[in-house]
Order: structure tokens, then C-alpha cells, then sequence
């Protein structure tokens, strides 16, 4: 499978201490708890740190790092075997939260990390877009989210607002 | 709802609940296939996008 290879590089770049840790978001990581849907890219959340001596950090490193080994730059993608990759930093502390507690899983041998549902959900409430809210609707409906553990993230973001009003538009009725 | 309607939905929430409680490895697999199938059909020439008509060329 050539996602389990792609998964294989960016566990190799870990270990190289190029990036620290990682989670896999977006549609490969809602596949994780819901049934696959097609995408064309893999989203990879890292904790990218400034280098010693200097301020901001930089995905740089990564970039070098890959292309280096005969992967190519498109747009804003990696492609590392045959998948496009999107590396993205934290965009604040919901994503610095949901990386530091990714689920630790594998794939055939590979260990690689994913967000939990209910980081996952958060995010995508966080970001708002109409495939956002249409993800959400899989989690609420599929019944995989620990609706506990879901408010105390929301609480802790200052999100809950956000979520009533996604729950009265869209989950109002729905059992 | 009608009666057939509901069967359709409870179906299509079965086989989701199916795909979900497939082991992650098996689900990726699926993905694969899945962007393949989008892949083959986006770089199908029929799909390009055409030039709109002219006003009361149609």
C-alpha cells in the first residue's frame, strides 16, 4: 500500500528529528473512526519548532529534508509516494492540543498517529466550512464521539457557542 | 418518510456502519482506490471545462 509508505518516510523524518510530533488530520484521519471517503491529499499536522538561535519556525527542513530524497514540491504538497502531503503547523492551541494527544495506531506494522474524534471534530467546527460541518454530521451520526470528552475540548477552546448553534441548525431532531 | 425511503437510508446506514468497523489498513486501502477512480476521471478529456456559448448561439 503506498500510504503505508508515505506513513514509513514521515516516521523516518521523525526519527531524524526533523519534525517532532505528528497527527494525521483531515479525511484520512476522520477514516480512522468513520467509513473511508475519497481525498486526494493527506493532511499531517507537525510540531514544528524554531531552530536554535532563531525565532520562527520553518518548514524548511522538511522540505529539504523530502526533496532530498526525490520527492517533489507541488503547490503547497510533498508528494511522498505517490501522495500528495500537506504539513501544516499548529494554528493555535486547539491544534497543539490535538497533536499532543494523537492516537498512537498502525498501519500494517507502521506506526503513525491520528487526532482523536472529538480533536477532529473540534477543528472542524474551529474551520467552518461547509465539508467541515458535513464531517461533524458523520461523527455525530456514526456515534463515535465521547460526548464528554468532545464538551470539555469545546469548553476549553471557547467553542461551545459555536457548537449550539451547529447542534440547533443541524442535529436539532436527529436521534 | 416513506416506507421505502426509510429501508433505503436504514441500508445505506448499515453498510456505513460496515465500512467504519473495517480495520484501519483495509479503510486506507479503500481510500487508495477511491483517489485512484477520481484521478482516472478528472484527467478524463470530456471533463475539461468548456468555453460558455455565446448569447443565442444555443
Amino acid at each position: 500500500m503506498k500510504l503505508k509508505q508515505t506513513l514509513a518516510i514521515i516516521n523516518q523524518m521523525q526519527a531524524a528529528g526533523i519534525i517532532g510530533r505528528y497527527a494525521i488530520g483531515g479525511a484520512v484521519g476522520a477514516t480512522f473512526y468513520l467509513e473511508p471517503a475519497a481525498t486526494v491529499d493527506v493532511d499531517v499536522f507537525v510540531d514544528i519548532h524554531a531552530p536554535p538561535g532563531q525565532l520562527i519556525a520553518t518548514p524548511k527542513p522538511i522540505y529539504d529534508y523530502l526533496t532530498a530524497r526525490g520527492c517533489k514540491a507541488e503547490g503547497e504538497y510533498l508528494v511522498i509516494e505517490g501522495w500528495p502531503v500537506q504539513f501544516l503547523p499548529p494554528t493555535g492551541p486547539l491544534v497543539e492540543e490535538a497533536i499532543a494527544g494523537a492516537r498512537e495506531t498502525d498501519v500494517e506494522g507502521e506506526r503513525t498517529y491520528v487526532f482523536s474524534a472529538e480533536h477532529l471534530v473540534a477543528i472542524a467546527l474551529q474551520t467552518g466550512r461547509a465539508k467541515d460541518k458535513a464531517r461533524i454530521l458523520q461523527f455525530a451520526k456514526a456515534g463515535v464521539l465521547d460526548q464528554q470528552r468532545l464538551k470539555a475540548i469545546l469548553k476549553r477552546h471557547r467553542l461551545v457557542d459555536r457548537w449550539e448553534r451547529f447542534e440547533r441548525q443541524f442535529l436539532d431532531g436527529e436521534s | 418518510m416513506s416506507k421505502d425511503l426509510s429501508k433505503i437510508e436504514e441500508s445505506k446506514r448499515q453498510m456505513r456502519r460496515r465500512l467504519a468497523a473495517l480495520p484501519f489498513a483495509e479503510k486506507l486501502r479503500i481510500v487508495e482506490e477511491l483517489r485512484e477512480r477520481s484521478l482516472i476521471l478528472a484527467a478524463n478529456p470530456l471533463r475539461r471545462r468548456q468555453k460558455p456559448r455565446a448569447a443565442g448561439k444555443e
